[in-house]
């Protein structure tokens, strides 16, 4: 079965970069526009590595990841964010707690998003 | 201390005499006389006296008024009038010149005495408030100039945020189609230019976000070793340096203690500098940066020095600014140097440069090496 990437973002713009990115890799992408909405996506079936926005509506990056960490303590989560001052202090707080991710700065291209998602799933960048 | 010089103005040749006598018997040093308002603001011009003593009454077109009001706004020499007029209409003409003191004619050594010396004190005191005036506006500018700058800084790290996401998706969605486009396809070429256009978007937006952050930056100030900073800097310049054929020399003192700096930021700022050195000395025969560390009292001090084409006299004055930049288009953002200096400042040091257009240009880092205390005073300790 071929590995399943969530995307969580708010932006239209950024689900689609993610969608085009991978589209002629074996990996398959989903979207979702919100954290409420990414996490039932996740509760319904398990997915191989999470890309997450860390400022949208609703519950927003950190507050997401929290939730996402309660059902599966090992899937990598990427914060992709362009930096935000104000979660700063909840991204370390979450870093206190043990909650594992990993912070990718935005803006990235689909090279760099390839290249990272199959050094994750094949140990390396022969594909 | 010399003796104060005093011009007298006076149309009558006796009581002009007079006067000079008293002032000699006083003390006074004479900046000579005039007979006409025309010729004492020339005099005033000439010798600049200290103090100005005014007949109000003058023969030709300029009173003594007039006279005193055109000297005071040109040069600020304190003004007494003579006159043997008491009447109030004069009076209140002579108040609107503010004159410094008021001798009516006929009078003794003795008032001509006092009101030299109170229209003197008074003059020393005006100039002194006007200089304590000049600085309190000169650093209401500043703080104004500091608040805006905090202001654009937040303005500007907000809007560069903000448009990281639309550049993320532009940027992608023009790679997407780059890669289903045929690269002999004429669609292909406008493609690669639109990826370049954006990347360089994502330069300017990155450069800004540096800028802005100085203040209230994430990192931590560390112990560090400059000459170990230097050495990577070489390191991730050496295709460059190689390709370019640069002699580069280093003379790197062992005094040099660790000191307390932002790495990444401090880092930053040499690779800045060194990067400016490599394009300066682009274009010229002679390919050649030097650069010396050593220990200056208080300070450690990095000079970067270039044989390169130098900076034009009339940029010298803009270097620092934000926006500024000579290089072309795409070359550079011009908010370079101005992060340099925010860095620098950051750390309580001083980046200055001496530049000769042709000969090239050295620039100078001091940083402290004593930990400087942050604003809270709480910084790690």
């Amino acid at each position: 079965m071929s590995k399943r990437i969530l995307v969580i973002d708010d932006e239209i713009g950024i689900r689609k970069s993610f969608v085009l990115a991978f589209e002629d890799t074996p990996y398959e992408v989903q979207t979702a526009e919100s954290g409420e909405k990414g996490i039932t996506m996740a509760k319904k079936s398990k997915f191989d590595l999470v890309f997450l926005d860390l400022k949208m509506p609703g519950m927003n990056g950190v507050e997401t990841l929290r939730e996402l960490r309660k059902m599966d303590r090992d899937v990598p989560i990427y914060i992709i964010t362009a930096f935000h001052q104000e979660f700063l202090n909840q991204l370390k707080k979450a870093k206190e707690d043990k909650l594992d991710f990993e912070l990718l700065q935005k803006p990235i291209d689909s090279g760099k998003l390839v290249a990272i998602v199959r050094a994750i799933f094949e140990g390396s960048a022969r594909y | 201390m010399k003796k104060p010089q005093v011009l007298v103005v006076e149309d009558e040749g006796i009581v002009a005499k007079s006067i000079q006598n008293m002032l000699r018997n006083l003390g006074y040093g004479s900046s000579g006389f005039a007979t006409s308002g025309e010729m004492a603001i020339q005099k005033a011009e000439e010798t600049q006296p200290d103090l100005i003593l005014m007949d109000i009454r003058l023969k030709g077109t300029m009173d003594g008024v007039e006279a005193a009001q055109e000297i005071h706004r040109m040069f600020g020499i304190p003004i007494v009038y003579l006159t043997a007029y008491g009447d109030e209409k004069t009076l209140e003409r002579a108040k609107i010149s503010e004159p410094f003191g008021y001798l009516l004619k006929p009078f003794e050594e003795q008032d001509l005495h006092s009101t030299i010396e109170m229209a003197l004190y008074k003059s020393k005191m005006e100039k002194k408030r006007e200089e304590l005036h000049r600085k309190l506006k000169e650093s209401q500018a500043q703080l104004i100039q500091t608040e805006k700058m905090a202001a654009m800084g937040t303005m500007t790290a907000g809007l560069a945020h903000e448009l990281n996401n639309p550049l993320m998706s532009i940027l992608n969605f023009v790679l997407y189609a780059q890669k289903h486009t045929s690269r002999d396809h004429r669609i292909y070429p406008v493609l690669r230019d639109a990826e370049t256009e954006t990347r360089r978007c994502v330069d300017i937006i990155h450069n800004l976000l540096m800028y802005s952050r100085m203040e209230g930056s994430e990192e931590k100030f560390k112990k560090e070793n400059l000459a170990v900073i230097l050495e990577r800097i070489l390191k991730v310049l050496s295709s460059r340096i190689k390709s370019m054929n640069v002699l580069i020399t280093r003379k790197i003192s062992n005094e040099v203690p660790k000191i307390w700096i932002l790495e990444n930021n401090l880092q930053q700022v040499i690779f800045n500098i060194m990067g400016n050195a490599l394009d300066a000395v682009k274009e010229v025969e002679t390919k050649k940066v030097h650069i010396d560390v050593q220990k200056k009292g208080k300070y450690c001090q990095v000079l970067i020095s270039d044989s390169g084409t130098g900076i034009a006299l009339e940029d010298q004055s803009k270097i620092f600014d934000p926006f500024f930049t000579t290089k072309s288009a795409g070359e550079g953002t011009g908010l370079g140097l101005s992060i340099c200096q925010s860095i620098v400042k950051a750390h309580g040091g001083t980046i200055s440069f001496d530049s000769k257009p042709g000969k090239g240009t050295t620039f100078k880092i001091l940083l402290p090496i004593e930990r400087r205390k942050s604003k809270e005073g709480v910084e790690n300790v």
